[in-house]
């Protein structure tokens, strides 16, 4: 599971898991969590909340699907072009990969198709958040294949064919271990089935090269016996990718066939590895440092460091996307986005007329905190800036992007423009007259078009529509021409991108370089004359990458450098050639060519140039697997001396190209997609309690292919013997529906048999054991305001009949409870929880008998939580509860243990009235073990922290001073001391915490108390 | 007390049929008759050609759980049994005619290559594990011997009172058939695996095929290399020999033809390289196999011009079993199929349990195919039709 995520340039990605995700904690998830216990808790009105932002639903997708030889392609009508595509590169891959793995699948696998990426995050069929950088995954327990297109063709078809390569090989491996009868009981690691999907993808795209040169000259690419240090990385999939092409070139393609078909031999893959190969891990491990460094390290006499020849204007942390403003007054800031704390925020940093750094770079918009600036697409929008200020940029915000503008002179936020059709905004660029922009966007057709808002007559209009990539708009100076990047190159089909010019007055497009290289981020000088942009060279083949001879694009040569180069927009003995449309071919004015100057020669990448009014570019650079913000400074010297000089052959430029498609009705049938229950989980379970003695039962869940419909049936038996069962069986059956904005949820249930319950007032306090049969059932609805803020409303009636044995009381109710909720959280979750946001619940309810009018009681509880980030690994965490349960019969509320009220056993503190804080320093012990003692790593320890805490509560029921030892209410009680977290495998944390605890106001204190739990911290 | 005591009768009974079925005896094993099975496709020239013939079509008798996977060879048949060997280290013997288990053994931690079945003991080589080659008395239904050492995943052979076998390292080692003690060693490259099991090519000489695509020419009585021939592409199929040639297939879609005297092509025909060719078989005119792409060809043994191309849905690894006229033709799509062998004609097909991987096996006027995830299935020829078995032609 990656634990970082980098994004390029380019939007869709390699597959991965959510990490952070993981942690953060969902809404419906909860949600169903919640009502699964239902019986524990809310059916006998103890009203509960919890927190997690929420994934919401904001579209009602039509689902349909569409059946191909292998697939079951599951699409929204306003995609159809899109998802055929899909279906021919899901179909291409299948053939493909038959020949790879020497294997064919016995089952038809779901594809789910998204059309951008934006609602690929509200899917399902995980539970998580899907970062930006997710270009999709695979779903073993179904076998779903869910990917996102983002607006290229390429990309998508690289991402369908990554994934293909994961059924494939957890098909194939399935198999193996079956065949040997062996149990699922170990993993591949990681970096070899990420590595493989990459390998057997394609050749090596920009992003691996980059990274492999960046990691071999900087010298964080780790040895093949300590893979695991990077797992989940970013590194570790461009890592793998060449560790895969290093044993096929090595030992032979077959070979990669060869260590899943050899899976059943050891848990250790080393082993695997060693008897398949023949070789020791060392003598391997070697031999692929000799074989990268036979590739790279001729590159070195060439190559500069970009922290050597441009100077720094903000290093630290992830920065992207810079842009330039000289105020009125003479002052010079950069602006970039970044996330330099775990959040994404826009920033400025001011510099002086050298583009020094005059400070540290300060927030100017926050990110990731509210509902207007939910996201900012980090590595993939730029921002504009106006020659009067205005700032330009793009988020998140609801279900789709929008652009605002924010006037830097005026120092406030002027704009903010949301296009209903438009669902993902890409880089706005501002006219020369400030007053409109050009920006990219993708429909729910999931095709990326140029599109120009008039902002002062609230007009937008569509320039392109087609099915290229069309990325990266600059307009130039005099307003005549707007340039941007785009496959819509004859080269396009194998992924290249070159640059174009729109016509503001022809609408013509036309070349402005060509070839098979990468050509992104077009930039104009203040006078026009030249067009800066990043480009990567594709070098010609020796040998077929992978071997096969597969097809032309996997002879591909490697990439080059991503560099700056410059365009001189000025020489032009004829107008370069027309490229309209995807189905007209160039149309040529005789030789036509462009000057290029190549003015670097990085070590890895640069991205996103900017031209200053001071001849000056700022661009992002990559090196030591960090993005940063710098500026180059002698940009005229290098354009006379430059690292390269070439000409674009503008009159060489090939015919358009498309994709092939299945044609729905011809090449593949349709049909409307049906909600179906499939089994997820069957699970027994026997637990055994001192008290209620032995619980056996089981779950079942059940879901539709598109995780919109859960089904849950449980059954319990806490029965001692054959007469019994029938009278102590327990079973619940509940729904949830999650495909609309309001997550529903209902279900039926008979619990019967003795119950441990402190909260219950009709039980003894000494000892709180009673037999009680209750039929109910209960409604939940939870709606979400925001990605932050929701609304939840439950209500449940129960018949209950209770028989308290020791106080030989019996006791029957028809108990309607009804709560209202407003949950709010846009905490920032860490290694061991959160650090940074806050977040709130407030509560009411009201639960009364209406069949005998016993009971009758409201309840109020608010709960605050408030982190103070002091620095980027220390914080302070405050939590604020109070709770009140007043009327008839009110329910005890409960504290004590790990999570609440430390040193106290659990419910040891109860009350009908309560309040509780508690406060955190909580600060790193060692920031990253295993990379400080490596012999940590294999035990997953991912982080050790420290804390200082300090709790105190008071419980009561009717005055608050009444003294009740065995409920120990009426005094306030609490404690001090420090902790200790550990995380392992960034998933557990352990807590151990050391302390005093207190009664009677703090002035009695109580023996030293040690505590060991697992969980996130408040 | 009384319920107790039959309690634990029953508990015995029942041990001790469990005991009874983890035995494998015969008697007189020693004495083979020409339908027996002794090795994989019967023969060590391993051609998948036979001239017995079945009727069509065929519907299944019984089916046999064998509790794992197994490899690439075919099921042995000893007198009114089927002898298979699985993944998970198992000998099962198997009734011919009812499909009831005559008892299993555990043997190796994991068989890949077929036992051999010589003078009366049960040859198994193991995968993986301590033990890699295990003699078992089948008249005695005890272990006679067994060796430590490197694996053997190939199907082993017999020559006179040797037994032979490449181990994963790709040294040819020939053991005592009696005692198991090592007599002689080759090794043929260092670091070099086999995944083809060695076929005969004489009474004297073998071949080996290896992952690096070369083909070695053993002469056992000098234990030396007669020849070696580099095909270009690494071989991970067992090669069929026949008194006209050796056919081989790679796994870089090529097909070679070769002269066992010489080890030079006598054709060869380069397909696609992207495809992976699956196991050849020698037909009365041509060597036929299937591959990757799912079409199974039958190449000329004149000139290697394909003489006919069926087209399957599903990739075809096993190798092909040519039954008088017929071929009969297993897909990783759980299909089974009987075409003609002059023109490919499919004759008849049906579905079967699972992918077939393995070779299959003619036996007393049937067909045994192995399927995953575990099945022994027995074909017999049939009168009728129904839902799982068509004809694909009227007139057979």
């Amino acid at each position: 599971m990656p634990r970082s995520r980098i994004r390029l340039h380019s939007r869709p990605a390699v597959k991965s898991h959510p990490a952070r995700s993981g942690v953060r904690r969902i809404s419906a998830v909860l949600l169903m969590a919640v009502a699964m216990l239902w019986p524990a808790t809310d059916a006998w009105a103890q009203f509960g909340y919890h927190f997690g932002r929420n994934k919401i639903q904001y579209e009602d997708f039509d689902w349909q699907v569409m059946k191909t030889e292998h697939f079951d392609i599951y699409y929204y009508p306003e995609m159809l072009e899109l998802a055929e595509h899909g279906a021919h590169f899901a179909e291409e891959a299948y053939r493909d990969l038959e020949h790879k793995f020497n294997f064919s699948l016995t089952h038809r696998v779901p594809l789910i198709f998204y059309s951008s990426n934006l609602h690929f995050k509200q899917t399902n069929i995980t539970p998580g958040f899907i970062p930006d950088g997710v270009g999709g995954f695979y779903e073993w327990l179904k076998g779903r294949v869910v990917i996102p297109a983002n607006g290229n063709l390429h990309r998508f078809r690289r991402v369908v064919r990554h994934e293909m390569v994961h059924v494939f090989t957890f098909n194939k491996i399935t198999r193996v271990m079956r065949d040997h009868r062996q149990m699922m009981d170990r993993f591949i690691p990681l970096w070899f089935t990420e590595g493989l999907a990459e390998y057997w993808s394609g050749p090596p795209d920009h992003q691996h090269e980059m990274v492999m040169r960046d990691g071999l000259f900087t010298n964080y690419l780790p040895p093949l016996e300590s893979m695991y240090r990077i797992n989940g990385s970013f590194v570790m999939y461009k890592q793998g990718e060449a560790l895969c092409r290093f044993f096929a070139e090595r030992y032979g393609e077959e070979k990669l066939l060869e260590l899943m078909e050899g899976a059943w031999k050891d848990r250790d893959f080393r082993v695997i590895l060693e008897t398949t190969f023949q070789e020791e891990m060392s003598v391997m491990s070697a031999a692929f440092q000799d074989w990268l460094k036979k590739q790279y390290y001729p590159d070195l006499e060439e190559v500069e460091l970009p922290s050597i020849i441009a100077g720094g204007l903000s290093t630290e942390g992830f920065n992207a996307k810079p842009n330039f403003y000289r105020f009125e007054d003479g002052t010079r800031k950069v602006y970039f986005v970044g996330n330099l704390n775990g959040l994404s925020n826009v920033y400025q940093v001011p510099v002086d007329a050298d583009y020094q750094p005059l400070d540290e770079p300060e927030i100017l918009i926050e990110g990731e905190r509210n509902d207007q600036f939910e996201a900012f697409h980090l590595f993939e929008s730029r921002i504009s800036v106006s020659r009067d200020g205005q700032l330009a940029f793009v988020t998140k915000s609801g279900g789709q992007d929008v652009i605002h503008v924010f006037d830097l002179e005026a120092d406030r936020l002027t704009g903010t423009y949301r296009f209903d059709d438009l669902i993902a905004v890409y880089s706005p660029s501002w006219n020369p007259a400030g007053d409109a922009l050009v920006f990219t966007a993708i429909t729910r057709s999931g095709f990326s078009d140029l599109y120009v808002y008039d902002v002062a007559r609230d007009r937008l209009m569509q320039l392109t529509d087609d099915t290229y990539d069309d990325r990266d708009p600059a307009w130039s100076p005099d307003g005549t021409r707007i340039a941007f990047s785009s496959d819509r190159t004859s080269t396009g089909k194998m992924g290249a991108y070159n640059l174009f010019t729109y016509g503001t007055d022809t609408g013509q497009i036309r070349y402005v370089t060509y070839g098979d290289r990468y050509d992104l981020a077009p930039a104009w000088s203040p006078d026009g004359n030249h067009l800066a942009f990043i480009s990567a060279l594709r070098r010609e083949s020796d040998t077929p990458v992978d071997g096969t001879g597969q097809t032309s694009e996997h002879e591909a040569g490697r990439f080059d450098t991503q560099d700056i180069w410059v365009a001189d927009m000025r020489a032009e003995p004829g107008p370069p050639p027309v490229m309209a449309t995807e189905t007209s071919a160039p149309a040529g004015f005789g030789p036509q060519w462009r000057p290029l100057k190549r003015l670097t020669r990085m070590v890895s990448a640069s991205f996103d140039p900017v031209w200053t009014v001071d001849n000056r570019i700022v661009f992002t650079s990559f090196e030591g697997l960090s993005f940063t913000i710098r500026q180059l400074a002698d940009v005229d010297e290098r354009l006379g001396t430059p690292k390269e000089a070439s000409l674009a052959a503008l009159n060489t430029v090939g015919q358009s190209w498309q994709y092939e498609a299945l044609e729905l009705g011809t090449d593949a049938e349709a049909g409307t997609y049906k909600s179906r229950y499939q089994l997820d989980i069957a699970q027994g379970t026997v637990s055994q309690n001192p008290v209620l003695g032995t619980t056996g039962g089981a779950v079942f869940a059940f879901s539709d292919m598109l995780g919109d419909d859960y089904l849950y049936l449980t059954v319990l038996n806490t029965g001692t013997g054959r007469r019994s069962f029938i009278r102590d069986l327990s079973f619940q059956v509940a729904r949830f529906k999650l495909n609309r904005r309001a997550n529903i949820g209902y279900g039926a249930y008979r619990f019967s048999g003795r119950r441990y319950d402190v909260t219950d007032p009709d039980a003894p306090s000494g000892f709180p054991v009673f037999f009680e049969t209750v039929y109910g059932g209960f409604g939940l609805m939870s709606y979400p305001l925001s990605k932050f803020t929701r609304l939840e409303i439950t209500t449940s009636l129960n018949w209950t009949s209770k028989d308290i044995n020791i106080r030989n009381v019996e006791r029957d109710a028809l108990l309607l409870s009804n709560s209202v909720s407003l949950v709010r959280d846009n905490a920032l979750y860490w290694m061991n929880g959160p650090v940074a946001g806050w977040r709130a619940a407030f509560t009411a309810g009201y639960t009364s008998d209406i069949l005998y009018a016993n009971v009758s009681y409201y309840t109020l509880m608010a709960d605050i939580r408030k982190y103070f980030r002091i620095t980027r690994d220390i914080t302070i965490a405050s939590w604020a509860m109070a709770r009140i349960n007043e009327g008839r019969e009110a329910r005890l509320f409960v504290l004590g243990g790990s999570w609440d009220l430390r040193g106290f056993h659990w419910f040891d503190v109860r009350g009908q009235k309560m309040w509780f804080t508690s406060h955190e320093l909580r600060f790193p012990i060692l920031k990253a073990p295993s990379v400080m003692f490596p012999i940590l790593a294999p035990f997953g320890i991912a982080s050790l922290r420290g804390t200082l805490f300090f709790d105190a509560a008071h419980a009561w029921n009717d005055d608050y001073h009444d003294l009740r030892p065995e409920l120990r209410s009426g005094e306030t009680v609490g404690a001090a001391g420090v902790g200790f977290r550990m995380n392992l495998f960034g998933a557990f944390v352990l807590r151990y915490d050391i302390g005093r605890r207190y009664r009677n106001g703090f002035r009695e204190q109580d023996k030293v108390f040690r505590q060991f739990f697992f969980g996130w911290d408040f | 007390m009384k319920d107790c005591r039959s309690h634990i009768l029953l508990v015995m009974l029942a041990l001790a049929s469990l005991a009874g079925c983890q035995t494998i005896q015969f008697e007189r094993p020693q004495n083979l008759t020409a339908t027996d099975w002794p090795t994989d496709d019967g023969d060590a020239m391993r051609s998948r050609m036979h001239e017995d013939s079945l009727a069509l079509p065929l519907e299944l008798a019984w089916q046999y759980s064998a509790n794992a996977g197994f490899g690439p060879g075919s099921p042995l048949i000893l007198q009114d049994r089927v002898l298979i060997a699985n993944r998970k280290g198992e000998i099962h013997t198997v009734e011919l005619e009812t499909g009831r288990s005559r008892g299993f053994k555990q043997m190796g931690d994991v068989i890949e290559g077929s036992p051999l079945i010589h003078e009366g003991t049960l040859y198994i080589p193991a995968a993986w594990g301590r033990k890699v080659l295990i003699a078992f008395d089948l008249s005695r239904g005890v272990n006679r011997w067994r060796k430590e050492g490197v694996p053997f995943a190939t199907s082993l052979m017999a020559h006179n009172d040797l037994i032979l076998g490449i181990d994963v390292e790709g040294t040819l080692r020939a053991f005592d058939a009696a005692d198991g003690e090592e007599a002689w060693s080759l090794s043929i490259g260092d670091h070099l695996s086999v995944e083809a099991s060695p076929v005969r090519l004489s009474s004297t000489d073998i071949l080996i095929a290896d992952v690096e695509g070369r083909i070695h020419r053993v002469n056992l009585e000098d234990r030396a290399v007669v020849w070696t021939r580099d095909v270009g592409a690494p071989i991970y199929t067992t090669p069929a020999v026949s008194d006209a040639g050796i056919a081989l297939s790679t796994t870089r879609g090529s097909v070679h033809w070769v002269d066992a005297e010489t080890g030079q092509d006598r054709w060869s025909a380069h397909i696609n390289e992207r495809i992976r060719m699956g196991a050849p078989a020698i037909g009365a005119d041509g060597v036929i196999l299937g591959a990757t792409d799912g079409q199974v060809r039958s190449l000329s043994l004149e000139n290697g011009n394909e003489q006919w191309a069926v087209q399957f849905d599903d990739v075809i690894t096993a190798a092909p079993l040519v039954a008088g006229n017929t071929v009969f033709i297993g897909t990783l799509g759980k299909q089974l199929f009987a075409l003609r062998a002059s023109d490919g004609h499919i004759r008849w097909e049906t579905e079967v349990k699972g992918r077939i991987k393995s070779a299959m096996a003619l036996a007393d006027g049937g067909l045994l195919v192995l399927t995953e995830p575990k099945w022994l299935m027995y074909y017999t020829p049939g009168q009728r039709d129904d839902d799982d078995t068509r004809l694909a032609e009227a007139g057979q």
